[in-house]
């Protein structure tokens, strides 16, 4: 909480209700866009065109229903014991899509334990993801877990730069809710289509 | 750490904005517990080409860069990963001095820690340093200031303690173990009261 009669130098409001799950497009954090939304028909940013040959994506192209391939929910930016609710919220009852790979790895030993108390771990394994020790793991391809050279991430980390998971890899970087309708409809998904 | 009064090179100059950590020194070699050898990986995903050999349109292969100690590139260098083997990789590399418009705080300061001088100028000196590459170059940590050709002079932005611990060759901790002898006599001082 600020301290009561605080000054601060600009105050912003911003309507969070307006604010649509978002997933990014590019090769750095600021190249971003609704889920339900389209990639830009055009930039001023000077490396609009080479991030889009790295992501195979084309200018203005939609984004939901594009293919994935691996679903990431980790990294010390989204895997508080909340961000694996949410996605287990999504993956309840429901399997992954065939062919993808889902990894979730929780923020801490901790958040593990207190996740499997709550029978999180059960509702993951069940939906054909792995349930995974905490640690770095693929938000920047640390322990063996790297994705492949062309193949689509999407990542509750925080960076999405070339390489950042594996030479070649391109990293759709989203929240844990919209990681996990992705993975359960193999294809980039508003997570509003699965909570209904 | 080789105390830094002036150094003097060529430039490397790399054109690109928004050069982040992971294109610095990818995380695939972070496996390690020392700094020696990772100049070898700088920038390794652009350096060399699938096959191991070196990519010869990169700017770090070319003949002219070969021996230069100071970096030019274009804006927020650095970003992305907090890493410290971004600033290892630069200095084994034999880079001691990078110029931009911006740098990343937290690369800026790693860098500040481990030898390499970040330099921060305008954004026309950059455009005129992007435009000639391989111009020398002087970096006079004393007074603050890159000297270009031409006897032209200017001044960039650095913390004083930062400045101190670069000229000495120290980092944080090197500065507190040289104060060892005051904080022994302190300390003798506060337990005899």
């Amino acid at each position: 909480m600020t301290d009561e009669g605080a000054v601060f130098d600009r105050e912003v409001v911003m309507d969070a209700g307006a604010v649509e799950p978002m997933i990014t497009w590019g090769t750095h954090p600021g190249m971003v866009a609704a889920v339900s939304g389209n990639v830009p028909a055009s930039s001023s940013d000077p490396v609009f065109g080479k991030a889009l040959d790295y992501m195979g994506f084309a200018a203005g192209q939609k984004l939901a229903g594009s293919p994935i391939n691996v679903v990431f929910v980790g990294s010390c930016t989204n895997s508080r014991l909340t961000d694996l609710r949410a996605a287990a919220g999504v993956l309840k009852g429901r399997k992954i899509a065939p062919g993808v790979q889902m990894l979730v790895v929780p923020g801490s030993q901790q958040i593990k334990k207190q996740a499997e108390a709550e029978g999180l771990d059960r509702i993951f394994l069940d939906a054909g993801a792995e349930w995974r020790e905490s640690g770095c793991s693929m938000c920047l391809g640390m322990n063996g877990d790297t994705v492949g050279a062309g193949q689509y991430s999407v990542s509750t980390s925080n960076r999405n730069f070339e390489g950042r998971q594996g030479v070649g890899a391109r990293t759709l970087l989203a929240s844990p809710l919209t990681a996990a309708a992705s993975a359960v409809r193999g294809v980039i998904t508003d997570p509003r289509d699965l909570l209904g | 750490m080789e105390p830094i009064t002036t150094i003097t090179s060529r430039t490397l100059v790399l054109p690109r904005s928004d050069v982040d950590t992971d294109q610095i020194i990818p995380a695939r070699f972070l496996r390690t517990t020392t700094r020696e050898g990772l100049g070898l990986q700088l920038f390794s995903d652009w350096r060399y080409l699938p096959d191991g050999s070196p990519n010869p349109e990169f700017e770090l292969n070319k003949p002219q860069a070969q021996g230069c100690k100071v970096l030019v590139a274009g804006d927020n260098f650095g970003c992305g990963s907090s890493r410290e083997h971004a600033p290892w990789a630069l200095t084994d590399h034999g880079i001691r001095v990078v110029i931009s418009t911006s740098f990343a705080d937290i690369f800026r300061s790693n860098s500040l820690k481990n030898g390499l001088v970040p330099v921060v100028v305008d954004a026309a000196t950059l455009q005129w340093l992007l435009a000639n590459p391989g111009i020398e170059v002087t970096l006079d940590l004393a007074t603050s200031s890159l000297r270009l050709p031409g006897g032209r002079s200017v001044q960039f932005p650095i913390e004083p303690f930062s400045r101190y611990c670069l000229m000495q060759g120290v980092d944080q901790l090197g500065y507190l173990l040289s104060k060892n002898a005051e904080i022994s006599a302190y300390e003798q001082r506060r337990a005899a009261r």
